[in-house]
């Protein structure tokens, strides 16, 4: 009898493990609020128009770590701009004086661990969209560690990490941006 | 406790289930480049790959008809079109395997990325690593954005 309790005790408690290992593995997608960049460092601002457009993003799947949507990074980047005052007006569709670019590429997330160190990397474009001509384009790498502390699950953390990257890799982009003499 | 032993097992194959068939393969083109034009490739061997994977890619490429050569990064010859980098991540079920493999072809110089592609095939599903870098390769050239 006393074996059986144990037993029942034992399967109970490794129910509750997987259940809440399973919850605690549920990632949500990366948010364009915490990917914006508000302390952009600004040397020129250009008095044009800009469409800007975003590739290379995913959905965050069931089984995925956080990703990184086009549509939230898109949102972040161009709050990013109209808080730094960049350009002048900025569009997401029609006629624009430039074409600004950003294909997301790499995102690197460790699958475990305390602190969770992040990387990606995009490659930005600026066209010319009187002529068609590519005026700069770089591919900028970022990084971004969440802390131990910083949040208690793990997928949190990733998240944290992830939108932290992104947020470093608009500041860089951006600023390198206004550097250019349009 | 019939009951309880049902749910176990439900939470497990679930969990066995949930993790048994995530397939993605996926490329990207920058904006402005153009394959076509790229001649030359040179396949940088990546620092922790001790399996020869640059071999590869190198082999494949030279088979697709893209002249390839590899090696370090500082050996890179003069006169190339292309520098190619890639990162492989592997795992244990049973034996290893490669669920992950990224190649990116750079610009000489600037390391601007030109175009990327991207395979991930969990253990079920798992592919050898010539097929998935025959798989990356194929969807860059013809240009095939995602596939799951």
């Amino acid at each position: 009898m006393k074996v059986l309790i144990h037993a029942k005790a034992a399967i109970s408690l490794i129910c509750f493990i997987l259940v809440v290992s399973q919850l605690a593995g549920c990632a949500s997608a990366a948010k364009s609020t915490a990917m914006m960049a508000e302390d952009v460092e600004v040397k020129h601002r250009h008095p044009y128009s800009v469409l800007v457009q975003v590739s290379g993003g995913h959905d965050t799947g069931a089984l995925d770590a956080t990703q990184i949507s086009n549509e939230a990074f898109m949102e972040a980047l161009v709050d990013s701009i109209e808080t730094s005052k960049l350009f002048a007006e900025i569009k997401e569709e029609g006629d624009a004086d430039y074409l600004l670019h950003v294909t997301l590429l790499d995102l690197e997330q460790p699958t475990f661990g305390a602190s969770m160190k992040v990387s990606m990397e995009a490659a930005w474009v600026l066209i010319d969209r009187g002529n068609g001509e590519t005026i700069w384009r770089k591919g900028i790498s970022s990084q971004y560690t969440a802390g131990a502390f910083d949040a208690f699950a793990g997928v949190t953390r990733i998240r944290l990490a992830t939108e932290g990257a992104a947020r470093i890799n608009i500041k860089m982009g951006l600023g390198v941006l206004s550097n250019l003499d349009l | 406790m019939r009951s309880q032993y049902k749910i176990l097992a439900i939470i497990l194959s679930l969990l066995l289930l949930g993790g048994c068939a995530v397939n993605r393969a996926t490329s990207q083109i920058m904006p402005g480049t153009d394959l076509d034009v790229l001649n030359k490739f040179y396949v940088v061997k990546f620092i922790p790959d001790g399996r020869g994977i640059n071999k590869l890619i190198s082999n494949r490429l030279n088979e697709m008809g893209h002249p390839a050569t590899t090696g370090p990064e500082s050996m890179a010859p003069e006169g190339i079109d292309v520098i190619v980098t890639y990162k492989d991540k592997w795992m244990w079920d049973i034996t290893m395997y490669m669920i992950e493999l990224t190649i990116t072809f750079r610009e000489p110089g600037t390391d601007y990325p030109l175009a990327e592609g991207n395979s991930y095939h969990t253990s079920l599903t798992r592919k050898s690593p010539e097929e998935m870098v025959d798989e990356i390769l194929t969807n860059i050239f013809s240009g095939n954005t995602d596939t799951q």
